[in-house]
């Protein structure tokens, strides 16, 4: 279908556009309401690990109704009540139904920030019980949070008392091992995403995620999640993009899946108003639980079982006078000798976390930025070898606790662990078990997802511990027709695995050899430590550049490494051209083993990026007419792919004009983003 | 004195309603610009308070034009587009303009931003909060399927 064929067809519809409403009456709308709703953004976060939790909007006046409104010359805070209620009716065919039978309705109640810029939520169970849970700050790091109980209801695990459930999916859906599928989901929850500003839960309505019948005569706000099984797990956060609402909303795939099931939460809206700040207490003196910085007040309760050693550190260990005589949690002491010690709980409870550890042989600050400290941690109790090492560590610091070693981050994995630290002649070993976290039998298998859904598959692969963001996975018309490696083999998490993704119903095309498209949708899962990148290779033989990306990873890079070394990075792997397999695969280069190694430098400023090269860049026909578009649009498709790059120059031996003299192209040419837009559009119209 | 929330308004409207049109039909647009743009209305700042209204009011149709889909599949009543059987190479005009009104908004809109108003994949990312490689699959999808749909 052309694109003659879509403007005909537009141009059709769009010669019936009705004129634009007159914008007095829009401004009605606006002036309507007899107490404009001042959506006061609230929201509350506070969950394991990365996890965002609870997000409740906090509404102003309404008018009438409510709680009593201050003295206007009072201080006030806002206040708000939502009655929350779900329902679950998952179909787990092929699976278990894991179901903790919490209650599905609730009251929740919240107040403030108040002038210490504390927030203060109420959630009343139907049996009339309550929880509590005080923050301060940042809703979504606070810098401190008290609770009542140990699993606040702002956290997402199985202790919860609100409804969970999920599929645990046996053979029949994902094929091979599948680790458990949580369908689950509590309260006001992470799907609705964390509006900062009002006009994000407005820009919900009607779309499924919040719903108000009366919106606009401003009697009630209702908001409304539904979500299907399919879409609900934490991938969508790993798309969530904070500074865009929108995008969120729009990322969100909403209604039933025949195999697994719906579930469906309501947040209603009750009432809400300003109340004086005297009228509310924030006392936190009846709030056992507590906790700093990145708040998760969860402390393991499950008896570990007897063939778990777990250590217990008695009266722990005091450092010598230049280091806190305790740690900054109250529940916590010191483990291990000045040589390396650590922080464990008094009783042995632990919750997987930041693995950190201090030495006097640790000088701290910038005389030590990457500390040679490594970890194994070995999962006990099992006939398989499941041993994770980390390499070096990095450097921290809090008022509290002094300079520290941050060394790797705890598996969150279900267990018996066995953590042991060596750093500069030293060791240290301590033992915790985690009742909770992802089905360690499943950890190191590599699940099946050929067949699922892009974004599906993603989900399975991150439950199993190989993580990534494949590029635009939340359109889910497109599925996985191969994987490498396949399903079954024991590999490290955190490998790299390979998936061939096609529309749906493309995957015999894809994996036709005859096509000469193998390369058309290649791509890797990059680890989940982010150090990843494309470089774009010549797909096919066709008569113009076909640039298709093929996913590296840059172990050397630093995670905030300068858009120049980013470029660098990518054009080092350019030179260096295809891998053999990717050449298999129907890739193609001029760049090969023989220009290896022909990148001088580079540098960006101001939008401009220069790339040096040797004269090693100088390879065969690349001078030719028909050479050269191939060979600058490899180099043009891997400058630009970075958004920040508005023009690129590229040099010999820092020569622009020597550059051109070898494409036989004349003088220095600097090519701007525009230029190469332009090249492509006459690439794609032949 | 700087741009008022009207300047805005009518500088944006008559694309908006173009746009809108293209994506939920000449019955629907109107209700959908009036809604977002008074929802922008209500926000700290109005209209003019925007960094970018076009971009704003744009991705924010197609939110509603997305929604509005799912409502009407949810409800059941919006009328299935008369899809000719497979293979069948002449398709009345009538039939063409619903196939491409039954692609996903995401597609529509794609297909609208860049063969209609020649917007670049970029241009078009920008403006549905997409990734330029998902404006381009988009489009990839919008043609295969009419295609298909089309027997050409």
């Amino acid at each position: 279908m052309s694109e003659e064929r879509f403007k005909e067809i537009f141009r059709r519809l769009t010669s019936e556009t009705p004129d634009p409403p007159a914008f007095s009456d829009l401004e009605t709308h606006r002036a309507k309401p007899a107490a404009p709703i001042r959506l006061k953004p609230w929201m509350a976060a506070v969950g394991a690990a990365a996890l965002v939790l609870v997000v409740v909007g906090a509404f102003g006046l309404l008018g009438g109704g409510g709680p009593d409104l201050a003295a206007p010359d009072e201080s006030t805070i806002d206040y708000i009540k939502l009655e929350y209620s779900s329902s679950v009716n998952l179909v787990c065919e092929g699976g278990e139904l894991v179901d903790n039978g919490g209650f599905d309705e609730a009251t929740i109640e919240i107040w403030g920030p108040n002038s210490d810029d504390l927030t203060l939520m109420v959630v009343m169970f139907p049996d009339g019980s309550t929880e509590r849970m005080i923050v301060e700050g940042d809703h979504l790091q606070p810098a401190h949070a008290w609770s009542t109980v140990p699993n606040t209801p702002f956290v997402l695990d199985g202790q919860s008392r609100f409804r969970t459930a999920h599929c645990k999916l046996g053979d029949s859906l994902v094929g091979g091992i599948a680790p458990p599928y949580s369908a689950s989901g509590m309260l006001p929850l992470t799907y609705l995403g964390i509006p900062t500003e009002p006009g994000w839960w407005v820009e919900g309505l009607e779309s499924g995620h919040v719903t108000n019948d009366e919106y606009q005569g401003n009697k009630a706000l209702k908001i409304l999640v539904e979500t299907d099984t399919e879409h609900s797990s934490l991938v969508n956060a790993a798309y969530f993009d904070k500074g865009d609402p929108m995008q969120f909303l729009a990322s969100l795939e909403i209604g039933e899946s025949p195999t697994l099931g719906t579930w469906r939460m309501e947040v209603a809206w009750v009432e809400s108003g300003s109340v004086p700040e005297s009228s509310v207490s924030f006392s936190t003196d009846d709030f056992p639980y507590q906790t700093e910085g990145e708040p998760n007040p969860v402390t393991t309760t499950t008896v570990p079982p007897d063939s778990c050693p777990v250590t217990i550190p008695g009266q722990g260990f005091t450092p010598p006078a230049d280091y806190p005589a305790t740690p900054s949690d109250p529940n916590s002491v010191w483990h291990g000798d000045d040589q390396l010690w650590t922080v464990l709980s008094t009783d042995g409870s632990y919750v997987p976390r930041k693995s950190v550890w201090w030495s006097v042989n640790f000088p701290g600050g910038a005389a030590e930025n990457e500390p040679p400290i490594q970890t194994t941690y070995r999962l006990l109790n099992t006939n398989r070898d499941l041993t994770f090492r980390s390499e070096e560590g990095t450097n921290a610091y809090t008022e509290a606790d002094g300079w520290f070693m941050i060394a790797n981050i705890d598996p969150n994995y279900s267990g018996c662990w066995e953590v042991t630290a060596t750093y500069k002649g030293a060791s240290l070993t301590y033992v915790y078990y985690n009742p909770d976290g992802l089905d360690s039998s499943t950890l190191g298998i590599v699940p099946d997802v050929v067949g699922m859904t892009v974004e599906r598959a993603v989900n399975v692969l991150l439950d199993a511990g190989y993580g990534g963001s494949p590029h635009d996975s939340e359109d889910p018309t497109y599925e996985v027709c191969a994987q490498e490696p396949g399903a079954g083999l024991e590999i490290n998490p955190g490998a790299i695995i390979g998936l061939r993704t096609a529309p749906l119903g493309g995957c015999d095309e894809l994996m036709d050899t005859s096509t000469g498209e193998r390369c058309l949708d290649y791509q890797y899962l990059p680890p989940p430590d982010d150090l990843v990148g494309v470089v774009f290779f010549n797909c096919g033989d066709g008569e113009s550049p076909n640039l298709r990306p093929v996913d590296r990873t840059f172990p050397d890079r630093e995670a905030d490494a300068p858009i120049f070394s980013r470029i660098m990075d990518v054009m080092e792997h350019l030179v260096a051209g295809p891998t053999t397999a990717e050449r298999a695969d129907g890739f193609s280069s001029f760049f090969s083993e023989e220009s290896a190694g022909s990148l001088l430098t580079a540098s960006f400023q101001d939008g401009n990026m220069i790339v040096d090269f040797t004269e090693d860049i100088t390879v065969d026909n690349a001078s030719t007419s028909n050479g050269s578009t191939f060979f600058l649009g490899e180099l043009y498709a891997n400058a630009f792919q970075f958004e920040d790059v508005e023009s690129v120059e590229f040099q010999i031996n820092g020569s622009c004009e020597a550059f051109w003299e070898f494409l036989q192209a004349g003088e220095c040419n600097i090519t701007d983003r525009a230029t190469w837009e332009q090249i492509q559009s006459q690439w794609e119209n032949g | 004195m700087g741009v008022t929330d009207r300047e805005v308004y009518e500088e944006i409207a008559p694309g908006l309603m173009r746009y809108a049109t293209a994506l939920v039909g000449p019955d629907h647009a109107p209700d959908v610009v009036s809604t977002v743009v008074t929802r922008a209305l209500h926000r700290s700042g109005g209209l003019a308070g925007l960094t970018t209204p076009k971009t704003y009011l744009m991705k924010a149709v197609l939110n509603e034009a997305t929604g509005l889909k799912r409502q009407r599949a949810r409800r059941q009543t919006y009328p299935m587009a008369a899809v000719p059987e497979i293979g069948v190479p002449d398709v009345e005009v009538g039939n063409v303009d619903d196939l491409v009104m039954d692609l996903p908004p995401q597609q529509r809109a794609a297909a609208y931003l860049v063969f209609f108003l020649e917007y670049s994949p970029t241009e078009a990312a920008e403006l549905m909060g997409k990734r330029p490689g998902t404006i381009r699959r988009y489009l990839h999808l919008a043609r295969k399927k009419l295609e298909g749909e089309l027997g050409e």
